[in-house]
C-alpha cells in the first residue's frame, strides 16, 4: 500500500508552486510554500483525503507575494516552520540545517542553503517506506530552471556585512551535490518570476 | 549576478510583511454605483482597469491605469504604474477576471480596495460620463505611419536587455519601470507610438502616462514580436542590421 502523498499546487495567476506532501498512514500532511490566496484550497485538498495539516513549512521570505501561513496556520493549527535567519515575527518553529520533520513514513529534512535569501532553505523528502535514501529536493527558490534565484531580494537587513553593490558570498549548500545523484530537484517556480532573471 | 531585471517597487514592503504579523485578508470587493466611483476617484482612489488593451483602448474611464489580469507578473506591473499605497477602483471583465484582480493584488499585500464598478463600463457609457480611448495600431500602420509622419515618436518600453537584442531604429527606449519618472523626456507635443514585447506594458505605460497628463498615444498591438514576425528591420546597439 502507497503511503506517501505528494501533491504539487500551481497557482498560474502568480507562478508560484506550493508542494502538499503526507502520508495516508498516518493521515497527516504539512504544505510547503503557501500562497495567501490559495489557502482555502489547501484545506479543500486535505479534507477530500481525509488528512490533518500538521506543519507548514516556508523555503524563504518570499518578496513578490504574502505567503498564507499564518492564516492556514490559524485554520488548522498546523505549526509553522521557517530558518531562524527570516527573523520572522509571528509564533513559528524555527528549523535549522539538518533538522527533519517526520509525518508518518515521510521524512522532511532541511537544508540550509542562503543565497537567494539569507533564510532559503531546500528540502530533502524521503520515502521511509522505499529507504533511506532520499527521493527529491524541493528547491524553493535557490534554483530556477537553467538559472538560480536573483540574490538581492534580502530585504533591507539581508546582508549586513556586505557593502552595497559588493559580491555576493558564494552559498554554503549544495543541494545538487549533497543529495544522492538519483534525486530528483523539484522547483517552485514556472514561466516568468520576478524573482529570477527572466 | 547580472542582467536582472529591476527590483520591482513594493518588494521591500511584500518582505517587511511577511515577516510580521499578518493582517486579515481584504473579503469580496463592493459593488460601485458610477457616482460612488466619481466619489472616491474625488478622493484619491485610482481606477485599475484590469482589461485587455484593446479592450481599455476603446473605452475607458479617464486617469484608469491599465494593467490586463493576464500580465505576467500583474501585481508588481500595478504597484510599478501607481502611487503606493494606492486604493484600488477596479473596472474587470466579468466575475472571474474580478476575483483574479482582487487575488492579485491580495497576494502582493495591496489591499485598499475601494470596489469595483458594477457591469464594468457598461453603467459609465449610460451615465452619458466620457470615456478616454487609445488607439491601437498594427505593426503595419507603424510602418506606414513611420514613413508619413517624420515628427512620430517611437517608444519602447521594454527593458534595455531586450532592447539590446533587436529594436526599431530611431526609437528611444525608457523602460516600462521607468517610465513616469523619465517622463519629462517625452515629447508631449508630438504623436507617440508605444511598443513592448507584445502590447501589454506599452499600454500600462501610456495609461500612466495619460493620467499624467500627457496625451497624444498610439499602442502598438503585438509590439516587437509582430513586427519582427512580420519581417520589419531592427537595428542592434553598435549598428549591425537584424530582421527584414
Amino acid at each position: 500500500m502507497q503511503a506517501m502523498i505528494f501533491q504539487q499546487m500551481v497557482n498560474e495567476d502568480a507562478g508560484c508552486i506550493s508542494y502538499l506532501i503526507g502520508c495516508s498512514q498516518a493521515g497527516e500532511a504539512l504544505v510547503v510554500d503557501p500562497g495567501r490566496d490559495r489557502v482555502d484550497d489547501y484545506g479543500a485538498w486535505a479534507r477530500r483525503k481525509g488528512l490533518t495539516l500538521t506543519h507548514i513549512i516556508e523555503t524563504h521570505i518570499h518578496a513578490d507575494h504574502l505567503s498564507g501561513n499564518q492564516a492556514l496556520a490559524a485554520k488548522t493549527g498546523a505549526r509553522i516552520h521557517i530558518h531562524p535567519a527570516a527573523e520572522a515575527a509571528y509564533a513559528h518553529a524555527p528549523i535549522v540545517d539538518g533538522e527533519a520533520i517526520t509525518i508518518g513514513t515521510v521524512r522532511i529534512q532541511a537544508m540550509h542553503t542562503p543565497g537567494h535569501t539569507p533564510d532559503s532553505i531546500c528540502l530533502l523528502v524521503t520515502d521511509l517506506s522505499r529507504g533511506e535514501e532520499p527521493w527529491f529536493i524541493l528547491t524553493g527558490d535557490t534554483l530556477f530552471v537553467g538559472d538560480v534565484g536573483r540574490p538581492d531580494f534580502g530585504g533591507e537587513r539581508a546582508e549586513p556585512d556586505r557593502p552595497a553593490g559588493g559580491p555576493c558570498p558564494p552559498s554554503r549548500g549544495r543541494p545538487s551535490a549533497s543529495s544522492a545523484a538519483s534525486t530528483r530537484r523539484s522547483r517552485h517556480r514556472r514561466w516568468m518570476s520576478s524573482c529570477g532573471r527572466s | 549576478m547580472t542582467g536582472l531585471p529591476p527590483k520591482p517597487p513594493g518588494f521591500d514592503r511584500i518582505i517587511a510583511k511577511n515577516r510580521s504579523q499578518a493582517l486579515p485578508s481584504s473579503g469580496d470587493p463592493e459593488p460601485l454605483t458610477v457616482a460612488q466611483v466619481r466619489e472616491a476617484m474625488a478622493k484619491g482612489s485610482v481606477v485599475l482597469d484590469a482589461r485587455s488593451p484593446a479592450e481599455y483602448g476603446e473605452g475607458h474611464i479617464p486617469g484608469a491605469v491599465n494593467v490586463w489580469i493576464e500580465s505576467n507578473p500583474f501585481a508588481a506591473r500595478v504597484a510599478m504604474m501607481t502611487p503606493p499605497d494606492s486604493r484600488f477602483i477596479l473596472v474587470a471583465t466579468g466575475p472571474s477576471d474580478l476575483t483574479r484582480t482582487v487575488q492579485g493584488l491580495g497576494r502582493a499585500g495591496m489591499d485598499d480596495i475601494a470596489g469595483y464598478l458594477q457591469r464594468g463600463m457598461t453603467d459609465w457609457k449610460s451615465e452619458g460620463l466620457p470615456e478616454a480611448r487609445v488607439q491601437q495600431i498594427t505593426v503595419h500602420d507603424l510602418a506606414t505611419m513611420r514613413e508619413e509622419h517624420p515628427d512620430l515618436v517611437v517608444l519602447d518600453v521594454r527593458e534595455a536587455s531586450e532592447w539590446d537584442d533587436g529594436h526599431i531604429a530611431g526609437a528611444i527606449n525608457i523602460p516600462m519601470s521607468q517610465a513616469v519618472e523619465r517622463m519629462k523626456e517625452i515629447p508631449a507635443d508630438r504623436p507617440k507610438a508605444v511598443l513592448c514585447a507584445g502590447g501589454l506594458r506599452s499600454s500600462s505605460v501610456i495609461s500612466a502616462l495619460l493620467r499624467s497628463g500627457i496625451s497624444g498615444w498610439y499602442n502598438v498591438a503585438g509590439g516587437m514580436r509582430e513586427w519582427s514576425k512580420a519581417g520589419y528591420p531592427t537595428v542592434k546597439p553598435g549598428g549591425s542590421q537584424g530582421g527584414a
